[in-house]
C-alpha cells in the first residue's frame, strides 16, 4: 500500500474521567472507531480516513457515535461506498461523511464550525498519499470561525410563533438546542475559543460570558430532546416535551440571546 | 390518540417558508433560502402522523427513522393497508433518504448542491403534501383534509414560481 498509515497508539488519549466506566469506554470507543475506519479505508477510491466528533475530541459517551469523514476520489466513489459501508459497528451508529477534495477545500475556507473542527480537531487515521494533511496544511487552524448570525436567525423564524407545533414540542426542543448550540460555538468561535462539544462550550460560555449564564443553561438543558431525535437515544428527558407551550417559549427567548451575541 | 381536525398543522410552518401558501408576491430568493427549514416542519409532522395514526414513534433521524418508517411500510404492505396509507408512509421514507444523502454526500457551501438539494426538497415535500392529501381525504378529518388539498395547490405554485426564479437565476 502506497503512502502513510497513523499507527496504532490511541486515537486521541481519554481526556480525565471521574471514573473508570467512563474510560472504559473511551477506550471501547477507539477501537470501535479504529475498526470502522480502517474497514472505510479499504474500500477502492478512499484516499484518507478521518475521526471527527466525540471520537476525535477524546470524550466519547455511552450515546457518542463514531463520526467518520472520508476523502474519495469522486463521487461515483462516494455514492458506491455510501451503498456498502454499514452504518452501525455492534450497537453503535456510524456517521460517514464522504467529500471530494473540491469538497474538502472548500470545507476548510468557508470557516464552518464544522469545518474548524475537521480542520483542528480531526484525527487523521489513513492518509494514503497524505492529500488530507497537506490540505489541512495550508489552512489557518487559529483564525475565527464564519459569522452564521443570518443564517441561525432564519432558522429561528420557524419559531417566532410555535402554535402550529399544536402542543407537541419535542422536534421543535430539539432543533433549538442544536440552534443554540451552534450559537454557543460562534459566539466562541468568533474569538478563536475553539469548542466543538456542546457540553463543553455551554460550560465555558457559563463561567466566560456571565451575562450569557441563563440562556445557556436554558438551551444546555435541552440536549436529551436533541439526542432523542437525532439519534434515538433513551436518556430521560427534564420534563415532558407536550403541553410545554412556556418552556418552548423559554427556549426561543434563550436562542435568540445567544444568537444575538454572535459578533 | 390521534391527528386533530385542526389546519394550524399545515398553515403556519408552510407560512414561514416564505408565505408559500399565501402570497404570490413573496420574495422568491427568501424562499428558497428557507426551504430547508421546511424540512424541521416535516419532521414534526410526519413524526406525528406515524406517532398519533400508526403508533410508531419516530426517533433517531435520518438514520434509525428511515429503518422504523421503512419497517411500517413494510408492514402496511403486509396488512394490505390501503395504497393511499402505504404512499404517504414511503413518502416518509424518501425524506429521510434526502437527510442522509444531505449529511453525507454534501460539501458546505457547494452552489451545485445547494440547488440540487432544494430541488430534491421541493419534489419530497410536494410527494409529501399530496400523499398527506390523498390519504386524509378517506379519513374523517374534512377541515385538515380542505386544508391539505389547498395546501398542494399552493406548494405547486410556488413550486413553479421558485423554478423559474432558479432558471433566471
Amino acid at each position: 500500500m502506497l503512502g502513510r498509515r497513523a499507527d496504532h497508539r490511541p486515537i486521541r488519549p481519554p481526556r480525565h474521567h471521574a471514573c473508570v466506566a467512563a474510560a472504559i469506554v473511551q477506550v471501547l470507543a477507539d477501537s470501535e472507531a479504529r475498526h470502522a475506519a480502517d474497514a472505510l479505508g479499504r474500500e477502492a477510491g478512499v484516499r484518507a480516513v478521518c475521526v471527527i466528533g466525540s471520537g476525535a475530541r477524546g470524550d466519547f459517551d455511552a450515546a457518542s457515535d463514531i463520526d467518520l469523514l472520508a476523502l474519495v476520489d469522486d463521487r461515483a466513489t462516494a455514492d458506491r461506498v455510501r451503498a456498502r459501508f454499514p452504518r452501525a459497528v455492534d450497537e453503535r451508529a456510524i456517521q460517514l461523511k464522504l467529500v471530494t477534495e473540491a469538497q474538502l477545500t472548500r470545507l476548510f475556507e468557508r470557516r464552518s464550525t464544522f469545518g474548524v473542527h475537521v480542520l483542528r480537531e480531526g484525527v487523521a487515521v489513513i492518509d494514503y498519499f497524505g492529500a488530507f494533511e497537506a490540505l489541512r496544511a495550508c489552512h489557518p487552524r487559529d483564525a475565527p470561525v464564519r459569522n452564521n448570525r443570518e443564517e441561525l436567525l432564519v432558522r429561528l423564524e420557524l419559531y417566532d410563533d410555535i402554535a402550529w407545533c399544536q402542543g407537541l414540542y419535542l422536534y421543535c426542543l430539539a432543533d433549538l438546542y442544536s440552534i443554540g448550540r451552534s450559537a454557543a460555538f460562534t459566539v466562541l468561535g468568533r474569538q478563536s475559543r475553539f469548542e466543538f462539544s456542546g457540553t463543553r462550550a455551554f460550560d465555558r460560555l457559563r463561567r466566560e460570558v456571565p451575562q450569557l449564564a441563563p440562556a445557556t443553561e436554558r438551551i444546555a438543558e435541552l440536549r436529551p430532546f436533541f439526542l432523542l431525535v437525532e439519534r434515538d437515544s433513551r436518556q430521560s428527558l427534564p420534563f415532558p416535551a407536550r403541553d410545554r407551550h412556556d418552556a418552548a417559549s423559554a427556549a426561543v427567548a434563550a436562542c435568540h440571546t445567544l444568537v444575538d451575541a454572535i459578533r | 390518540m390521534a391527528l386533530k381536525d385542526d389546519p394550524v398543522l399545515l398553515r403556519r410552518p408552510l407560512g414561514f417558508a416564505g408565505r408559500v401558501n399565501a402570497a404570490e408576491d413573496a420574495d422568491l430568493d427568501d424562499l428558497r433560502e428557507r426551504l430547508p427549514g421546511l424540512l424541521k416542519f416535516a419532521r414534526t409532522f410526519v413524526a406525528e402522523i406515524l406517532a398519533q395514526e400508526f403508533n410508531t414513534p419516530l426517533a433517531g433521524f435520518p438514520i434509525p427513522a428511515r429503518a422504523r418508517a421503512a419497517a411500517l411500510g413494510a408492514r402496511l404492505k403486509r396488512e394490505r393497508a390501503s395504497p393511499e396509507t402505504q404512499r404517504l408512509v414511503m413518502s416518509i421514507v424518501d425524506l429521510c433518504d434526502l437527510e442522509i444523502d444531505r449529511r453525507e454526500m454534501s460539501g458546505e457551501d457547494d452552489e451545485e448542491d445547494d440547488d440540487a438539494y432544494r430541488e430534491h426538497i421541493l419534489d419530497l415535500l410536494q410527494r409529501l403534501l399530496d400523499r398527506f392529501a390523498a390519504w386524509i381525504d378517506r379519513t374523517r378529518l374534512p377541515r385538515l383534509a380542505a386544508e391539505a388539498t389547498r395546501t398542494c395547490q399552493q406548494f405547486a405554485a410556488a413550486s413553479d414560481r421558485l423554478r423559474e426564479r432558479s432558471k433566471e437565476r
